[in-house]
């Protein structure tokens, strides 16, 4: 393993941890308001100062990485799943289930990326609670995001289908359970597991991206899309560096997945 | 006739995936919360009998989404999308007025990173430089590490750039570290081939040996990119036109997504797709077309 991937996984597990331990680590709740300091530069008792509604930047920044970190892998299990499913059904049995699951993961992967999940996005429910629209956000990324590791995982179903053990585990009169669970899935783990760590990173941004345009976890929950929304307000961000702490923390884990798996998917 | 079939064919199945596509769509339109509730209804300013009226007028027809779908394909065959619910005007002409400012923004981003990746990554594989592959290659990382709202951010922030010159060189940041990283692999596969490395040891000059043994047996891999780079141009649009205020397509989705404008919204992401498609299709036939071999 080259040292930089393995600073870059430790330095990421550190973030994970932090944020996991948001309750404990954070000096207050990420919606408690100290109305007599609003907008307060960092202190000791605020390590990143407040926001404008008084509120701890620091606490939030923390259990913002949770929501943020915490349901990215969540949503990449999802679409890795669903596209599994699909792409290894595609690959597997061909014929006319190939045709009509190929078709319709050119229908997904046709429509640009966000202008999907703004579409349906819409189409649900705008004012919910927020707990919902963490729900619906990264239910939404996980649902519309199978089609890439789909379409990897068919074209690799094919390639492994194809192999002489394969072909062997059919002629002997293996049930397509055990041929799949067996012989297929195995082999297609490594594909798997890139799918997955790919799509992480790509499901952060994709969050960053919907949070800044207010489609995307709702406030008072942090989020790092609606931490770096709070951004857009330029008089508050002129003269005070630490409040771009957020974008920092965000380069920062992009950076170290940037690292561990390259982000070599060009259709989001 | 090859070509031609090859085309015709690409080009119903572009057609085929934007009408089922837009059939899912006029489906999940539907069955969306809300769907035929007018705003007005809850005006205590109106009457019974206007309410009345109003939901007669705001009433899905009952045939389902499918008849419903029909008719809408029949009305825009004459040009006629329906009106916004939230603009008050024509769709037709929503889009006719924003469609060409996004046209132009994503075209000059999509030159503008096109451009700027290739010649960076023809650089770095030509000069074989650790150094410069080093510097090039942290600068693309840098700009894949971005959500393309925060490049949209800092474009209004440096304050230096009118709305559409600033939506065209996000686009173009957006665009370039994946051209860059996507040319480069390649690139860098056809520069280290027995044939190149022997082409280099008998001294061929170098603009040849750039034309002759990169570019031309890569372009068929990187053209590949062309109609992906187009659905991304588009997708980042949104968050910067929103940003730096530029009436386009994307600022107009947005909006639309905000006011539920659903069938504006879905005629929009139609559209785009469409465009994206048609994209991809020229990136496919150009890629497959036979190379024309000097006599």
């Amino acid at each position: 393993m080259k040292p930089l991937r393995r600073a870059a996984m430790a330095l990421l597990a550190a973030i994970y941890l932090a944020a996991l331990a948001a309750a404990w680590l954070a000096p207050a709740g990420y919606a408690r308001q100290f109305r007599e300091s609003p907008d307060a530069k960092p202190s000791a008792v605020f390590l990143l100062g407040t926001d404008e509604l008084g509120r701890d930047s620091f606490a939030r920044l923390l259990y913002g990485s949770r929501v943020s970190l915490s349901l990215a892998p969540a949503a990449a299990a999802l679409a890795t799943l669903v596209g599994a499913v699909a792409g290894v059904s595609a690959g597997y049995w061909g014929g006319w289930i190939d045709t009509c699951l190929a078709r319709l993961m050119d229908l997904f992967l046709s429509v640009p990326w966000l202008f999907l999940l703004l579409s349906v996005r819409a189409v649900l429910p705008l004012n919910v609670r927020p707990l919902e629209s963490i729900g619906i956000t990264f239910l939404l990324l996980g649902l519309l995001g199978w089609a890439g590791p789909a379409r990897v995982l068919r074209a690799a179903a094919h390639e492994v289908k194809s192999e002489d053990f394969m072909v062997q585990a059919r002629a002997r009169g293996s049930s397509p359970v055990r041929v799949l669970s067996l012989h297929l899935l195995p082999n297609l783990a490594p594909v798997l597991a890139a799918q997955f760590w790919m799509s992480i990173p790509l499901f952060i941004l994709s969050e960053a991206n919907l949070g800044f345009l207010g489609l995307g976890v709702a406030e008072p929950v942090p989020s790092w899309g609606n931490l770096l929304a709070g951004l857009q307000n330029l008089d508050a961000v002129a003269g005070c560096p630490w409040r771009l702490a957020p974008l920092v923390l965000l380069l920062v884990v992009m950076a170290c997945f940037h690292f561990i798996v390259p982000m070599e998917d060009f259709s989001k | 006739m090859r070509m031609r079939a090859r085309l015709i064919h690409s080009l119903t199945t572009v057609l085929l995936t934007v009408l089922v596509g837009g059939l899912i769509a006029a489906a999940l339109v539907r069955r969306s919360p809300g769907f035929g509730v007018d705003e007005r209804e809850f005006d205590a300013r109106y009457g019974q009998d206007s309410i009345r009226h109003i939901r007669e007028e705001a009433k899905p027809s009952g045939g389902g989404a499918l008849p419903d779908y029909l008719r809408f394909l029949v009305r825009a065959a004459t040009g006629d999308l329906g009106t916004s619910a939230s603009f008050h005007r024509p769709v037709a002409a929503l889009i006719a007025e924003r469609f060409p400012a996004t046209m132009r923004s994503a075209g000059a981003g999509l030159a503008l990173g096109w451009t700027a990746g290739m010649l960076l990554a023809l650089a770095a594989a030509g000069l074989s430089r650790p150094a410069f592959d080093l510097g090039a290659g942290a600068a693309a990382a840098f700009f894949l590490c971005l959500p393309s709202s925060v490049l949209a951010l800092a474009m209004v922030l440096a304050g230096r750039l009118g709305g559409k010159t600033a939506v065209a060189v996000v686009i173009a940041l957006v665009i370039f570290p994946r051209v860059f990283r996507y040319a480069r692999a390649i690139l860098g596969r056809i520069a280290a081939a027995p044939h190149v490395l022997m082409a280099r040891a008998r001294g061929v000059r170098p603009w040849r040996l750039l034309w002759a043994h990169l570019i031309r047996p890569s372009a068929p891999a990187i053209l590949a990119l062309l109609g992906v780079s187009v659905s991304v141009a588009f997708g980042a649009a949104i968050p910067v036109e929103v940003l730096c205020d530029s009436p386009g397509l994307g600022q107009l989705a947005w909006q639309a997504a905000l006011k539920r404008d659903l069938p504006l919204l879905v005629d929009i992401t139609l559209l785009v797709s469409l465009v994206a498609g048609i994209a991809g299709m020229a990136a496919d036939i150009a890629r497959s077309a036979p190379a024309v071999e000097p006599s």
